[in-house]
This record gives C-alpha cells, structure tokens and sequence, in this order.
C-alpha cells in the first residue's frame, strides 16, 4: 500500500514482495538484512522464499521491515512472534552500532580533528565530545541488554508452565508493565554535533569529509530511531503480554 | 605571492621548497636560517604566509604576536619534533614531517584563502549577558553558582541558558564546550582545571 501524501515510498511488504524491490524503495533496509543474516545476491526471491532459505520466521521480518520502512506502521493484530528471534535481532543492531558503525564515524572524526592541526579542538571534539557520546550509548543498551535474562526466563516459563512466586511478585514489582524505552537522552547530544559541524566547525582543507561524517550521523540517527521504535512498538508489548499471560495463568 | 620559509635544516627545508614549487601555483619562496634577517625582510617585504620551525623561530621563548606585532601574514608551523601545544595554537596551521604533497600544498592553499580570525566575530549573536553564562556552564557551574558569580537570580540563569540553546542549536553541555573552544570563548587549560577541582 503506498501513501502518495508522504514523500517517502512506504511499501507495506508482505511474502509476496522481491526483496530487491523493497531494497530499491528504501535503501536504509540495507543494514537489516545484515542483521536479519540475509546476505545479497539473492536474484528475485520474495520475503517468502528467503525466509526459507534462511530458515527464518517470516511473519518475524515482515514485521521489522515495515516497523522500519514506516513511521505509522503498527502491527496490530500481531501474531506471537519468537521471542528468542526478536532479542537476537536487537543484540545484532546493538552490536552493528557499536562496534561498527560509530568506530567507523569516531574514525572520521579524529581524521577532521587531524586536518585542523589546532589541538584544542580536536581535544574537545573529538576527546570529550565524541566519546562521551560512545559511552552514553554503551551504557544505554548495557541497561538494556541487562533484561535480557528475565525476557528471556518469561519466555521459558510461560511455555514449561513452572511459575514460582518469585516471578509473580517481580513481575507484579518491577517489570515491563511500567517500562517505556527512553532514547531522547542520547539523541540529544547527536543532534549537538551535527549543528557544530554544519554551523561551527572552522573551514577545513577537506570539506568532502565533512559532509562524509554529517551523511553518517544523519544515517545513524534515523536507525537509531527506527531502531527505539522496534524495542517500544515491538519488543515491550511482546513482554508485557508475556507477564499478563503468566499472571493470567496463576490465576485460573 | 611570497613565502617565507625558516627551517634550520637544509634537507626539510629545501625539500618543502621543492614541493611548494612543484605542487602549487607558489613560486616566490625565501628561505631563511636567521631569525633577525627574517624578521627585518617580514617587515620589508610582507610575505602572505611564513611556514616556521616553531623552536627555532620562537627560540627566544616570544610569541609569534611579541615577534610580528601588528601583521596581516599568515604562520603555519612546521613541526618534526615535540613543540608544546600552546605553541602550536599561535599558527594558522601546522605541517608535520609525514605529511603528504596534498596535505601540505593544500593546507597551504586554505590558510591563505581564509580571513585572519581576530576579524571575524561569532556570526550568532549571543548577548553578553548570554555569553558569561555560557562561558561558567562549560566550566562546570551549577546554576546556583552562577546566579552568584552573575549577580543574578537562578530563574535568570535557566532562562538564559534556555535561550542559548534555541540560538545555537546545542543543548548538551559537551556541545557547548565545543562551541566555546572553537570561537575562543575559553581554553582547554581552563577546562582541564575545572575539571581536574571537581
């Protein structure tokens, strides 16, 4: 279903969609596939046969494809997607954001901060600045990752059955029931460096690598909120809906 | 468009010579060995740029501003061995020994296209007010301390910090770090204390 009002082509993808053609509407699913473990070359498979060939469960991708290809997309009816699937996927963009992607732009940087020769800049841009920014993030999915064990522990009891008190009373105490993922905190300071480098940083001998880094942060900024809107419109409703369920569970 | 070049050693500076010549449009190169005969031709011929050996043109422990009061050349330093930042930070530029022909030819070429900084004022216009307050949040102030450094209540101080942040677009206060060093509002030394006491 394409919107004509909006600019952007968001093409609902279903089984029958070539991936070639979901690619060429939007090039950003590019570093999903990678995630997913989908490599290119695949010719003119659907998102069936793909899943198949890869052994994956499709209902699963077509739900990341067109949580990302769609700011409106909301899955609704979903149907209960493998929880296991949707963590690996997570871990998988938390590990491509930092461990590669912002090395990649950390190193682009210190080649900037290096062109200038003026030391205090590249002290403060580069130093405090950039890798503040690195550490913000780390932490930021440490927290996350930490849950992972207790998703995880969920998943395992609501299909064995072995429902202790101790869940009950954590989930009734702490759990995702009150839990919303926050990422404003960390978008604040990339949208900070983006302004330095369009409205501040000095004239440098190589303007192309500025606009180089300022393509990347763009790039990275918009996964990174397609990404929070995976974790908030997918993975915390599938957790809360397995604490309901053990909670309905002791009930009867 | 003349340059000067003041490098004791024969092999580095007649091999810059030899890529300035080759490389770029450049072609009126003096080169120098004693300080004194080039600060008398700096004042006769006013070159457009002088690329130095900071520890041998600044071995007398002066500035480059005590050295050369009061002109329009551009100093781009030239560097093989340890100089100290504050130095370094006296030059329009620094070449280092491994520098490629590009590096150099257009560093070169971008420090004399470039308007001498000390002309060129911060184009947002922050008030002075807005000003004092950016410079104590980037030393590390709380705003109760700087309502009492300013003379003025906190509410004031919220105010004008949100107002810095809608005029320049930055909001974290590592940001506007940044922002201070790149327009001279602070120095890193400056900083480093402030952190260093907290």
């Amino acid at each position: 279903m394409n919107s004509e009002l909006s600019n952007k082509t968001n093409l609902q993808v279903d089984g029958q969609t070539k991936v070639a053609e979901a690619i060429h509407s939007n090039y950003k699913l590019l570093p999903i596939l990678n995630r997913l473990g989908i490599e290119l070359g695949f010719k003119d498979a659907t998102f069936k046969e793909i899943c198949i060939d890869y052994n994956l469960n499709l209902d699963f991708v077509l739900i990341i494809i067109n949580t990302y290809n769609n700011d409106d997309y909301y899955p609704g009816q979903m149907k209960d997607i493998p929880v296991e699937h949707l963590i690996n996927y997570i871990h998988e963009a938390h590990k491509y954001y930092l461990e590669i992607k912002l090395p990649e732009i950390g190193q682009l940087i210190e080649e900037l901060c290096e062109l200038h020769g003026n030391s205090s800049i590249k002290k403060s841009v580069f130093n405090s600045f950039f890798i503040d920014y690195t550490n913000e993030l780390n932490e930021h999915i440490k927290k996350e990752e930490a849950l992972v064990p207790y998703i995880l522990y969920l998943n395992t009891v609501s299909e064995s059955g072995n429902i202790t008190d101790e869940l009950t009373t954590k989930i009734r105490s702490s759990s995702f029931l009150r839990f919303e993922a926050e990422h404003s905190d960390i978008s604040v300071k990339l949208l900070d460096l983006k302004n330095i480098l369009i409205k501040y940083f000095p004239p440098t001998p190589d303007s192309y690598l500025k606009n180089k880094i300022l393509n990347e942060l763009f790039l990275f900024e918009e996964d990174i909120a397609d990404h929070a809107r995976i974790e908030n419109n997918i993975l915390i409703p599938r957790v809360k809906r397995l604490e309901k369920y053990i909670l309905n569970k002791i009930a009867t | 468009m003349t340059i000067f070049l003041a490098e004791p050693s024969n092999i580095i500076r007649i091999g810059i010579k030899q890529i300035i010549i080759n490389h770029s449009e450049i072609r009126s190169v003096y080169e120098y060995t004693d300080c004194n005969l080039l600060a008398d031709d700096a004042y006769l011929k006013k070159p457009s740029c002088i690329i130095a050996n900071p520890a041998f043109l600044q071995s007398s422990g002066k500035t480059l501003k005590e050295l050369f009061p009061a002109t329009d050349t551009k100093f781009i330093a030239l560097v093989y061995s340890y100089i100290d930042n504050a130095i370094l930070e006296q030059y329009d530029a620094v070449i280092y020994i491994n520098d490629s022909n590009i590096d150099i030819t257009t560093k070169l070429k971008q420090t004399l296209k470039s308007k001498k900084e000390k002309t060129e004022k911060p184009s947002i216009n922050l008030t002075k007010r807005e000003i004092d307050v950016l410079k104590s949040v980037v030393l590390g102030l709380t705003n109760n301390e700087i309502a009492d450094k300013l003379s003025i209540s906190s509410h004031t101080v919220v105010s004008h910090r949100k107002n810095i942040n809608a005029k320049l677009g930055i909001k974290s206060v590592s940001g506007l770090t940044v922002y201070a060093i790149i327009n001279k509002l602070v120095r890193t030394e400056e900083i480093e204390e402030a952190e260093a006491r907290s």
